[in-house]
């Protein structure tokens, strides 16, 4: 599904990526764990086009996507939840959610052209604004609430309700645990593996790594930007060093 | 239109606004104003294009009145020089300066915020002197007179009392085309960049050309308004087009509220009666007025004055329905 090959990426003159390969098969959920600063983010926004690759390739379904920008990722099926959210606040959320499939309304013929589009869009963006309600039935209850008054649980819900909006083959989520008390963060990977098994790839970034190990697949421990362990999540939770170093718990 | 009024209402409303927007130019009604008023037509016009840019895209320029110029001297020099109808002047003024406007922001929205609004100062400063020294072509500083007047077959457009309908048909036109812009699937994508560029970015909206669409649409805008005043006014000159010119734009812009396409109406119309009528008294001083108007709507209502207003009165409405 998609394949990252030996990148190298630099933010200004720290090098943050050194030759890091990772591989995410087909209705995997893959999870990248690492402290602060280990790079994690930045492959994200390699993958999602934000940040200039300085060597190696990325694959998405055997096409390469080096150096293309994030706009045209969304139409190639790759949806990135970046970390933080970045809902737009001062708007509905339902128009948060029907931006989500701007570009993805965008592929299908005529469905630009203004008041002709609109009739041949509104069905594909309701049947899918129809998907993300079901799977987030707050967001149903308060979709015509502005985005910014949501709490930080029903923000991330957004962000990824959003995401969705674009039929996406595989998401990139970054850190969507972020703030947010424990039986959200269960609710919110619970959420993931139902997607998972829905049929759609997932790269994970999360802080708490005893979560994310549980509901992963694969796994990549990430330390200064290199790839250090890599395995799948039942061999990372049973690692002397991983569980010492990531997971609080002592060698037993 | 407006969104404080959602019942039937509104069509009674709109109709009694129209009714009046017609009668306005007559002798008994305010016939006196009329060449104040078609100049605040024109100004909504430059004014809600920049509202489009500045207030949905959140981008800044700080040289709109060149584009209004470049549409105001192509039209000048067309229609006199060359003896080209009016009309067509206008069409190809207004395509000129789209695709000049859509060619520079290519280049210069790469730049952001502060460094934006640097380079657009500029660029108008640039065009203003280009105004002024290319003087074979455009009359120099004194300006060039003699323009004809806008005619369709053989009603011509030669009393203010008709350039009136004329400016206020374009003017009503360009607002109603950017306020289905606004509404649109267009419009939603405008404020998710004014939102965040990276989200927007990150969920398939290329932002790049966005900006440069909107800020190629404005300057169409502002070149329209400027066929309209040189066929008006039948003379043209360097003096209107200057940087203070940009400034008051902007101005008209955040009194009527950056993100509020009506508001425009009401900003343009706000600055011109002050310096038309009020502040006639204080010469070239009255950019400081602006300034300082510029400066206390931003701190203390930084939506723009119009849009408080409309605040005010939903708050005085609720308050007076929660009593009865």
């Amino acid at each position: 599904m998609l394949k990252v090959d030996k990148i190298t990426v630099a933010n200004g003159r720290v090098i943050a990526l050194r030759e890091v390969s990772i591989q995410v098969n087909e209705g995997e959920i893959v999870t990248l764990i690492g402290s602060n600063g280990a790079g994690k983010s930045t492959m994200l926004n390699a993958i999602a086009g934000f940040a200039t690759l300085q060597s190696g390739n990325i694959w998405l379904r055997d096409q390469n996507i080096n150096g293309i920008t994030p706009y045209q990722t969304v139409g190639l099926g790759l949806a990135y939840v970046p970390e933080g959210r970045e809902i737009f606040g001062s708007m509905s959320v339902a128009d948060n959610l029907i931006l989500g499939a701007y570009s993805w309304c965008a592929g299908k013929p005529f469905s630009t052209l203004g008041y002709i589009g609109w009739f041949l869009r509104q069905p594909l963006v309701q049947s899918n604004l129809e998907m993300v309600f079901r799977l987030f039935p707050v967001l149903k209850e308060r979709h015509k609430q502005q985005a910014g008054k949501l709490s930080g649980g029903e923000q991330q819900m957004l962000a990824i309700g959003r995401a969705l909006m674009s039929s996406p083959k595989i998401i990139l989520l970054d850190e969507p645990s972020l703030g947010l008390a424990p039986n959200l963060v269960r609710e919110i990977l619970k959420l993931l593996v139902k997607l998972r098994d829905d049929g759609i790839t997932i790269l994970l970034i999360e802080q708490d790594a005893s979560a994310a190990l549980k509901i992963a697949d694969r796994a990549y421990v990430m330390e200064r930007g290199r790839i250090t362990v890599e395995g799948t999540a039942d061999d990372l939770l049973n690692d002397d060093k991983v569980r010492q170093a990531y997971l609080g718990k002592s060698i037993a | 239109m407006f969104g404080f009024v959602k019942n039937k209402w509104i069509y009674f409303l709109v109709g009694a606004l129209l009714a009046v927007m017609v009668l306005i130019p007559f002798d008994w009604f305010m016939g006196k104003y009329n060449t104040l008023l078609i100049f605040i037509g024109l100004n909504t016009m430059v004014t809600v294009g920049l509202c489009l840019l500045m207030g949905y895209t959140g981008q800044v320029s700080l040289g709109q009145a060149a584009y209004y110029g470049i549409g105001a001297y192509i039209s000048a020099i067309l229609s006199k020089t060359y003896g080209v109808n009016p009309w067509l002047a206008m069409l190809i003024a207004a395509i000129v300066t789209g695709a000049f406007a859509y060619g520079i922001g290519y280049l210069i929205f790469r730049l952001k915020g502060n460094y934006l609004a640097m380079a657009t100062l500029g660029l108008g400063l640039i065009i203003w002197i280009l105004f002024r020294q290319l003087s074979e072509i455009t009359g120099g500083p004194d300006g060039m007179g003699g323009i004809p007047y806008l005619s369709i077959g053989g009603f011509g457009f030669y009393t203010t009392f008709k350039r009136y309908y004329l400016v206020w048909f374009f003017c009503l036109a360009l607002l109603l085309i950017s306020q289905n812009i606004v509404r649109s699937r267009t419009g939603r994508a405008l404020r998710a960049i004014h939102g965040s560029e990276d989200a927007a970015e990150s969920i398939g909206i290329n932002v790049a050309q966005f900006k440069v669409k909107i800020f190629a649409l404005s300057a169409v805008f502002a070149s329209i308004a400027g066929s309209l005043f040189v066929h008006h006014l039948r003379f043209v000159s360097p003096q209107p087009f200057g940087f203070l010119a940009s400034v008051k734009l902007v101005v008209m812009a955040v009194i009527g509220g950056l993100a509020s396409i009506w508001g425009a109406i009401f900003g343009a119309a706000t600055t011109n009666i002050l310096s038309d009528e009020l502040l006639l008294g204080f010469g070239e001083l009255d950019t400081i007025v602006y300034g300082l108007i510029l400066m206390l709507v931003m701190i203390f209502m930084p939506q723009g004055l119009f849009v408080k207003l409309k605040e005010i009165i939903v708050q005085w409405r609720s308050k007076t329905t929660q009593k009865v």
